[in-house]
């Protein structure tokens, strides 16, 4: 930013060269009553005027030009005698360095001379360019909403770019928008829970857990909703029915999902909950475990059934990483990369390098 | 760079303001060197101002979101006028603009200024510099439109929707130009103040900038409530609102000081007054800054604002207001006053047109401040209405508008009223004519509408008679005539011109009033209203995409009483980014009348509400504003100015009076 | 000119004074009879404000009270305690909405509901009407910033 300096200085001493120059015209020996002299004399000659063309008669223009002799002669004898007109050439001259030094020191408190113009049209945006535009996006459905906020359609398509966008009360308020406006599924109501745990920082509240319930009851083979519940459960120390749900997740499973081994050391914890009771308290580690992997096995499953866009799957990716170990990240990270279009494939991959996978 | 340059650019303005005040106050006496310093100091700041301004442009056209008013105020996808406009669509950007202002008339004054005394230009410049210093710290510390984000947001948050409009282009900077220019009024006064110097002389200097003023402020206030008129979409041109009143008090309190300086100038009289005027008029558009950005009233006006913001300002309106009365005290004892006048007078005349117009601008006062001072008192929210204002103002306007066309009539000094009714005769009978015309095609209504328009035509025909006798109409041949009129001096044209712009916006006030229709009904495709004989037809509506709002837009077609047929839409606007909906009013011109459409939200399946207003002659409101403005500027040409010439020299009064 | 100068000052001065004092008196009657109080629901039952009597209510409009038969609006303001049936004949400002804060300019009616001639609109998606924030703020429904 030497450039910045340099057009600064010059900017000083461009005004600086201005005053000092005007400080040197010649002061002209004209005297300070010129003006006022000036102005009694346009008086006297709006008074002529006024009498050629017949505004005032004659008799007035004489009353008139009275009143303004009466005037002038109080002006001359009113005069001021002039206050010694000594040089101020010199204090001046101090100002000059001071007007810079004021300048600079000010500048320097509260200017950003380290940071750069950023125009728009001259940022790189590569690396975000999807995320403009996903941000455009949501704000064209959003406006064509405020409109027509019954269009389910346009909800569906919010709510989980929402949840991506970590924008979760809107999209607790969009997934509701869907129930209300279609007939109630277990799966928007479990991604209503879903969105509502995250609104209330990984706490599920008794509504939650209705939710939960409820999209469990519509649909004996829905498993996320379950999982939810389940974890939660636990967490609850409700182990009773806990234990239940998970071996009723193990019951209705094939066998080759990847979340059964989740379900069954689920079920581990519950059952020893209830057994152990007093004995064996299950370390709240142990729970919390529960839940982060009923929620990491939620995402699997529906990014496995319904896809998902590149933040999802590297959401998963890194959770499975932590959770499962490299080989079962990869897993996903493959079955991600088939999924993805070519664009979000090379990010996927280079997120995958990232984390040493 | 160009940013961070426009910044330093600004605060080297600040520094010279300073450097410019305390020289300026200490060797205004010298001439000289210190006389030029001030002058090229106040011309050096302009510059800078610009600059910074000009800075500032560039980074709103740009889009560079790392400055943080432009994340905050603007928006890639938004149009270019309005990434333009957006610089003073906001507290930071618009306080600039007020120092751009200041600076400008000071620069206007050190340049023509050939014909002030170096004294009194040295003292007038310093005072300026002085607003200029305080009000740039004020933005440096802060308001700093320049303060920059790091990192650089992707994309702004948008401009209000509502001010997504060519009205933010031209009514703000019209505003300031009037409001602010005031400031210099105020700066002549205080100089006036120090110097001792109050005299004929010192009115003829500082009027051609109180008109200057007064007329971009007639211009600015007609501009925002037009804009407010067809923007708001609630038909309504004039609200009362405290903002409106805050930019109206300036006006009255300006219309004021210009008619008395004219006393002052010509007959050396009300010059304490005139100070005093020049002091408050200032001081008002001070409070009105103030109240609007301290964010004790919340409007459109009130761009996010903290409560440190304010106190500041409050702090400076009582330093700057203060001084100057406490110099006014100090001072006003001694002038001497000016020539002597009967009661019945040209400036018998005149004081009472500042009397009227001084008593409404205390009651706007009192009614845009009792609320505050109320609820501070006692706690209870109260609101203080159009129909306080309507009252107050109305009844003191309208002995005003019934002595404006004397006015011009009488003499300096002692005048003969019964001569001059004789010469308005002429104007009294054309205004019984036409009133009484105008109640019997009203069918002699109990109302008081017919009163008003005479009123109107009262203060329109008078504004006529008076360039008729002075241009001997009736009395000489029409070459005698044309020689005459082309003889008579510009400031008899425009006080002429102004005084029948007067006319002019009554009667638009008065009719848009009086005879406004207004039907809210719920519309079907293919229906037809029938307003003051107007048949509107609505057509149906349809989804349009405007560059950063959907819009829903309602075609209607309006038949007039005389079979032409014209379309008119009427849209309800939601914004893409801050998805904030706007209502554009439909509005079809006839002549000076207007159709007014609103169309409201959707009910039933294919129903609308839709609000229909008939305006006949409304426009006349906004154009009696532009004649008057324009008569001010009219009078600014004319250089020639006059001492008041007495009607008889029988009484020597050569004697001061006390 | 039987006046003599003091006389003729006097006469101007006494002129200025009579149309100044009624001026005042003007303002000062206008001001008593003009203005209108601002209440909040709890405010009116409290006071029992006369039927008739212009006010301003301010609260915020009940989630899911809003009825719309073309042109006639009925809405419930309320401030947390007290909810008042508002109706209004005309368009709404752009800004209203369920949830949001209103001001609302009119008279309470014989049955208790309060007929609206105006509604203000706030200017933008942030502005609370100060009232009506002071009015929440007060019964601890809304904690907003302070303006």
């Amino acid at each position: 930013m030497h450039l910045l300096w340099l057009f600064a200085a010059l900017l000083t001493l461009t005004v600086l060269a201005a005053l000092y120059f005007a400080m040197r015209r010649p002061v002209m020996a004209e005297d300070g009553d010129a003006p006022t002299r000036a102005f009694l004399r346009s008086q006297l000659e709006g008074i002529e005027e006024d009498l050629r063309i017949g505004r005032i008669s004659d008799t007035e223009a004489v009353a008139a030009r009275a009143e303004l002799a009466r005037e002038v002669m109080r002006f001359e004898r009113e005069k001021k005698h002039e206050a010694a007109k000594g040089s101020v050439r010199l204090p001046m001259l101090v100002a000059l360095p001071l007007v810079a030094l004021v300048a600079f020191g000010t500048y320097f408190a509260i200017g950003r001379a380290d940071l750069p113009a950023q125009p728009l049209a001259a940022r790189d945006f590569a690396a975000d360019q999807t995320h403009v535009s996903i941000a455009e996006a949501v704000a064209q459905v959003e406006a064509r909403l405020v409109e027509t906020p019954n269009d389910v359609r346009g909800w569906r398509a919010l709510a989980p770019v929402y949840m991506q966008m970590g924008r979760y009360p809107e999209a607790a308020n969009a997934f509701r928008r869907i129930l209300a406006l279609d007939p109630p599924d277990a799966e928007t109501e479990t991604d209503l829970a879903e969105a509502l745990i995250m609104v209330n920082d990984g706490m599920a509240d008794d509504d939650v857990i209705a939710l939960l319930r409820s999209a469990a009851d519509r649909d004996p083979m829905h498993v996320r909703s379950r999982f939810y519940l389940a974890g939660e459960l636990t967490r609850r120390e409700d182990y009773d029915e806990a234990a239940a749900l998970w071996q009723y997740l193990l019951d209705i499973a094939v066998g080759t999902e990847p979340w059964v081994a989740t379900a069954r050391s689920g079920l581990a914890a519950a059952q020893a909950g209830t057994t152990g009771g007093s004995l064996a308290e299950p370390t709240p580690d142990a729970t919390q475990e529960v839940m982060i992997r009923g929620m990491v096995e939620g995402l699997a499953a529906r990014l496995y059934d319904e896809g998902g866009s590149a933040a999802e799957w590297m959401q998963l990716v890194r959770s499975r990483l932590v959770i499962d170990g490299a080989d079962a990240a990869r897993d996903d990270l493959q079955r991600g990369l088939a999924e993805l279009a070519p664009e979000d494939r090379i990010a996927l991959e280079a997120f995958a390098q990232e984390l040493g996978l | 760079m160009i940013i961070e340059l426009g910044h330093f650019a600004f605060v080297l303005a600040f520094a010279l303001a300073l450097a410019q005040t305390v020289a300026g106050f200490a060797f205004w006496q010298r001439g000289g060197a210190a006389s030029h310093f001030v002058q090229q100091a106040a011309i050096m700041q302009f510059v800078l101002v610009g600059l910074a301004f000009a800075a500032l442009v560039q980074a709103f056209m740009v889009s560079d979101f790392s400055v943080r008013l432009v994340y905050e105020h603007s928006h890639s996808i938004q149009p270019t006028l309005y990434k333009f406009t957006s610089v003073w669509g906001n507290h930071e950007g618009s306080m600039l603009l007020f120092v751009l202002t200041l600076a400008l008339f000071g620069a206007g004054l050190a340049a023509f200024s050939r014909n002030l005394p170096d004294d009194l230009r040295t003292l007038v410049l310093s005072t300026q510099g002085l607003m200029v210093a305080a009000f740039s710290a004020f933005v440096l510390f802060t308001s700093n439109p320049f303060w920059r984000a790091d990192p650089a947001p992707m994309d702004g948050t948008e401009l209000n929707p509502i001010l997504q409009d060519i009205g933010l282009a031209i009514h703000p900077p019209l505003l300031y130009l009037g409001y602010v220019g005031f400031s210099i009024c105020f700066s002549f006064a205080v100089a006036a103040l120090i110097s001792g110097r109050i005299d004929a002389a010192w009115a003829r200097w500082v009027r051609p900038w109180t008109l200057a003023s007064w007329a971009f402020l007639t211009l600015g206030i007609a501009m925002g409530s037009y804009w407010a008129y067809y923007e708001l979409g609630w038909g309504g041109w004039w609200f009362w609102d405290p903002v409106e009143n805050a930019s109206f008090m300036p006006w009255l309190a300006g219309t004021a000081m210009l008619h008395s300086a004219i006393v002052m100038e010509k007959r050396n009289a009300l010059k304490i007054w005139t100070v005093f005027l020049a002091i408050i008029t200032f001081s008002l558009s001070l409070l009105g800054t103030f109240l609007v950005r301290s964010g004790i009233l919340t409007s459109v006006h009130s761009f996010a604002s903290d409560p440190t913001r304010g106190t500041v300002i409050l702090a400076m309106l009582a330093a700057f207001v203060g001084g100057a009365f406490l110099l006014f005290a100090l001072r006003a004892s001694a002038l001497r006053s000016g020539g002597l006048f009967a009661p019945i007078s040209r400036e018998g005349a005149l004081i009472l047109n500042n009397l009227f117009l001084s008593a409404a601008t205390a009651g706007v006062l009192v009614g845009t401040l009792y609320p505050l001072v109320l609820e501070a008192l006692t706690g209870a929210r109260i609101t203080v209405g159009a129909p306080f204002f309507d009252v107050t103002f109305g009844a003191l306007m309208v002995p005003l508008l019934l002595l404006i066309p004397f006015g011009p009539f009488l003499a300096w000094k002692r005048s003969d009223l019964v001569a001059v009714t004789q010469r308005l005769i002429g104007a009294i009978v054309a205004t019984l004519v036409v009133t009484i015309i105008v109640f019997a095609l009203m069918g002699f209504p109990v109302s008081l509408a017919p009163i008003g328009l005479g009123i109107g035509f009262w203060v329109m025909f008078g504004a006529i008679a008076e360039i008729a006798d002075k241009g001997a109409i009736g009395r000489a041949s029409l070459a005698q005539n044309w020689s005459r009129l082309k003889g008579l001096p510009r400031s008899v044209w425009s006080t002429a011109i102004a005084h029948f712009g007067v006319g002019v916006t009554v009667i638009g006030i008065v009719c848009a009033t009086a005879f406004q229709t207004e039907i809210v009904t719920s519309m079907r495709q293919g229906e037809s209203v029938e307003i003051a004989g107007y048949t509107v037809h609505y057509d149906g509506e349809r989804l349009v995409e405007g560059p950063n709002y959907m819009a829903e837009q309602g075609a209607f077609r309006v038949t007039t009483p005389w079979n032409t047929t014209r379309g008119i839409t009427s849209e309800r606007r939601v914004y893409a980014v801050s998805r904030m909906p706007t209502t554009e009013a439909g509005i079809n011109t006839y002549g000076f009348t207007q159709m007014y459409i609103q169309f409201g939200e959707r009910f039933g399946a294919e129903g609308r509400v839709v609000r229909l207003w008939y305006k006949p002659y409304v426009l006349l409101i906004w154009l009696g504003s532009l004649i008057m403005a324009g008569a001010g500027f009219l009078s600014l040409t004319d250089r020639r100015m006059r001492i008041g010439a007495p009607q008889s020299a029988r009484r020597k009064q050569s004697e001061p009076a006390q | 000119m039987a006046l003599t100068r003091k006389q003729k000052r006097l006469s101007v001065i006494a002129g200025l004074g009579v149309v100044l004092a009624l001026a005042a008196t003007l303002i000062f009657t206008a001001l008593r009879d003009q203005i209108v109080f601002f209440y909040s629901p709890s405010e009116i039952a409290e006071r029992g404000i006369e039927p008739g009597l212009p006010i301003r209510i301010g609260g915020l409009v009940l989630e899911g009270s809003w009825q719309q038969d073309g042109e006639a609006n009925v809405f419930v303001v309320h401030d947390g305690e007290t909810q008042m049936t508002a109706r209004y004949s005309g368009i709404l400002p752009d800004l209203f909405r369920e949830g949001q804060g209103v001001v609302a300019e009119g008279a309470v009616q014989g049955d208790g509901t309060f007929l609206a001639s105006s509604v203000l609109a706030r200017h933008d998606e942030n502005y609370m009407p100060r009232e009506v924030a002071d009015t929440l703020r007060q019964q601890g429904v809304w904690q907003g910033d302070e303006e």
